[in-house]
Formats: structure tokens, C-alpha cells, sequence
């Protein structure tokens, strides 16, 4: 069976368009813990 | 089981879903790879009784193939997705699930997938024919898997071109996450993984439906969403990853819609656990899909609303934070119903 695979590039498309509000600046953090959980998870071991 | 807590980086992150074709595309046409019970080519598919393992020449739209060896490269290069059919899956977890376990005949009864292991076999002992080609098409897949993991590994390194794109920007970035977890929590995995299979009540329609194990990916699916939204993970060997959270982040903006996005993420954990214990116990997913099996579906949809009732909290932060303008993923399953069977 097949079925159409998700757009993604239409939602990046919509998620660029978000503002970044200046609290954020402050929390740079999150999106490290975020890329770092993503590095270990990808690891077979 | 890390590897189902990674798909939570895969909507929102461009590069993760380009790649993520290559190791985890369902459902499969199996017979494309080997021999399968009744297997015929369809309208849809030409190629899907192909079954290139017994097949070391043929056409394919046109070009003769030689496929007198099975490599990475003719894996992916000639077979996957061949003649434009996204079915024809011909690597990844799913395929090597294929060449380990073999179809599941057993419908919404109990069993799975059941190859002897005597298709690999050697001398007298040997079924299935070409055990040796069905060996070298499993070596190529795993040797593939292993590389397409590594080049994952190296995106999301200090250097790397995912957590680049992420860093760029705070806003983008933290959009990104929320669009990853909004997007599988909802149409994904919530709709195409699990309301549309309960829907149609087919076992085809189960993610892991050669060895029955769709009760840990679903669950582990979870585990991902409570991953990246508590800052921490624990790798297999029991040490664990953590750093400033999501959670943490939101409980300035809105502590109360912190509190109510951590205990829905722990809801949903209770709900896929659920699934996990009784399939565990002999209860198997596919059996759960079965028509009037309201246990089953009891199980089932209890942990579809749990997702669905946490996109609602995602879409929550998504305003809390003043990022609106991300986009979920749907499904007709749940946007649509009546489309399902048209």
C-alpha cells in the first residue's frame, strides 16, 4: 500500500516565518539539550 | 528503541526527513525483496511480486538490470523506491525486519512473522531457495542501515549541518521542535500509525507488521516526545543526556501550560505502556486491530486521544511562546474519517 509522504518543506516554509521573541536569547540551552539528545539517540551504541 | 525516540527530530528538521526514507519507509511491498505468499504485481506496483532475490536480472521501467550481486548501491540506488512506488522499500528497518522475520500470515491471530531460519541455510538443510543471495541482500541492507545511521550521527555533531540549521536561530529553532512533536504526536503517529489501522482493522497496517513488535515503536515513539520536552535522555547503557528543557523554557511563558503539556506527555506514556504490558502478555497489536475486539480498541484509542489531547497543549505553546504560524501534520483518519474508505 502507499500513501503520499509528508511535505515537510511546506511547514519549514511556515515555522521560518515564526518570530523569534527576545526571551528566547536567553534560553539558547534548550536547543542544545535538544540537538545533543538528538546526536546520542542517533548513536547505535 | 533509540532509534524510535529519534523520530521526534524528524518533522521540523528538513534534513532528518529527507533521510528518514532510507531506514524507516512503510508500508513495504515485500514481495519486491523475496518470496511471499501469493504475491502478485498490481496496477499500483508492477514490482511487487519482483522479488529480486530469486531474480538476479530483470527490467526495471525499462533498463535491464543486472542484480547478480546485491550491494548497498543496488539497494539503494536501483531498488529503493523503484519505478517512483514508494512501497518498493528495498532498505532500511523495515526490509531487514522483512528478511529476519518473514510475512506475518496469521492476520489479527495470534503469531508473527515465523521465516525459518534454514533460509539461510546451507546443504540439504536449506528452504526457501537462494539463501545465499538472501544473505547478501540482508548483509547489504545492515551494512546500509549502519551508514545511513552514521551520517545522522555526523549531522547532529558539533559541526554538523542539522544542529547548524537549528542554532541559526532561536525562534526557527524552537519552532522546529514544536513542529516535530506537534507533527508525529498528531497526524503521524496518533492518525497513520494508529487510528487509521484501527480504522481498517487490517494488520498490514501495523508499523512493525513482520515481527510484531509495534508495541515497543509506539511506545518508544513516546518516549521521545517526553525526551525532548524534559531536556533529558537516557542512552541504552544508562547514562543520560540532560540540559536546560523545553519545559523550562515554556514555565516562563505560561507555568501553568508547562505543568499541563509535562502531565499530558506523562498521560500518553501511560496510555502507549498500556499497549506495551498487554502485548507483552500475549496480546499482540495486531490482534488489538481486530474488528470488535473493543479491548483492543480500548487500548488503542486510549492512546490516540492522549496524543491528540497533547498536540492541543503543543499548539498551546506554539501560542504561549508567539510562535504561531507553524503547521501540524494531519491525517484523514482523524481530520476526515469518511475519506478513509472512499
Amino acid at each position: 500500500m502507499t500513501r503520499p509522504r509528508f511535505n515537510i518543506i511546506a511547514m519549514t516554509l511556515l515555522s521560518s516565518t515564526a518570530l523569534a521573541p527576545a526571551a528566547f536569547a536567553d534560553h539558547a540551552g534548550v536547543l542544545d539539550t535538544y540537538a545533543d539528545i538528538a546526536l546520542a539517540g542517533s548513536r547505535t551504541a | 528503541m533509540p532509534y524510535q525516540q529519534t523520530e521526534v527530530f524528524r518533522f521540523g528538521n528538513a534534513i532528518v526527513d529527507d533521510w528518514e526514507g532510507k531506514v524507516n519507509a512503510w508500508p513495504l511491498d515485500e514481495g519486491m525483496i523475496d518470496y511471499v505468499d501469493g504475491g502478485s504485481a498490481t496496477d499500483e506496483n508492477p514490482y511487487a511480486a519482483l522479488n529480486v532475490i530469486a531474480t538476479p536480472q530483470f527490467t526495471l521501467s525499462g533498463t535491464e538490470i543486472d542484480a547478480t550481486a546485491i550491494t548497498p548501491a543496488l539497494l539503494s540506488g536501483t531498488l529503493h523506491e523503484a519505478d517512483e512506488v514508494e512501497a518498493n522499500v528495498a532498505t532500511g528497518y523495515h526490509a531487514i525486519e522483512f528478511l529476519l522475520w518473514g510475512q506475518d500470515l496469521n492476520g489479527t491471530g495470534p503469531g508473527a512473522g515465523n521465516r525459518p531460519f534454514t533460509d539461510y541455510a546451507s546443504g540439504d538443510a536449506r528452504t526457501g531457495g537462494n539463501c545465499d543471495r538472501r544473505a547478501e541482500y540482508l548483509n547489504a541492507a545492515s551494512d546500509l542501515l549502519v551508514s545511513d545511521l552514521e551520517y545522522m550521527v555526523a549531522q547532529w555533531g558539533d559541526q554538523g549541518a542539522a544542529r547548524s540549521a537549528l542554532l541559526q536561530d532561536e525562534g526557527a529553532g524552537i519552532a522546529a521542535i514544536l513542529t516535530g512533536m506537534g507533527s508525529l504526536s498528531y497526524g503521524e503517529q496518533a492518525g497513520e500509525r494508529m487510528k487509521l489501522g484501527l480504522m481498517l482493522n487490517d494488520p498490514e497496517e501495523e508499523h512493525d507488521c513482520f515481527s510484531d513488535n509495534t508495541h515497543n515503536s509506539h511506545f518508544y515513539e513516546g518516549q521521545g516526545f517526553w525526551n525532548v520536552y524534559n531536556g533529558a535522555y537516557t542512552r541504552v547503557d544508562g547514562t543520560v543526556v540532560t540540559g536546560e528543557s523545553l519545559k523550562s523554557l515554556l514555565a516562563g511563558f505560561n507555568p501553568n501550560l508547562a505543568g499541563a503539556l509535562a502531565a499530558d506527555l506523562d498521560a500518553t506514556m501511560d496510555k502507549l505502556g498500556a499497549i506495551k504490558t498487554a502485548a507483552e502478555g500475549g496480546f499482540a497489536y495486531d490482534m488489538m486491530l481486530a474488528r470488535g475486539n473493543a479491548e483492543g480498541e480500548a487500548l488503542i484509542m486510549g492512546a490516540v486521544d492522549a496524543l491528540v489531547d497533547q498536540t492541543r497543549n503543543i499548539e498551546r505553546a506554539v501560542t504561549a511562546l508567539d510562535l504561531d504560524g507553524i503547521g501540524f501534520e494531519g491525517s484523514d483518519s482523524l481530520d476526515n474519517p469518511s475519506a478513509v474508505f472512499e
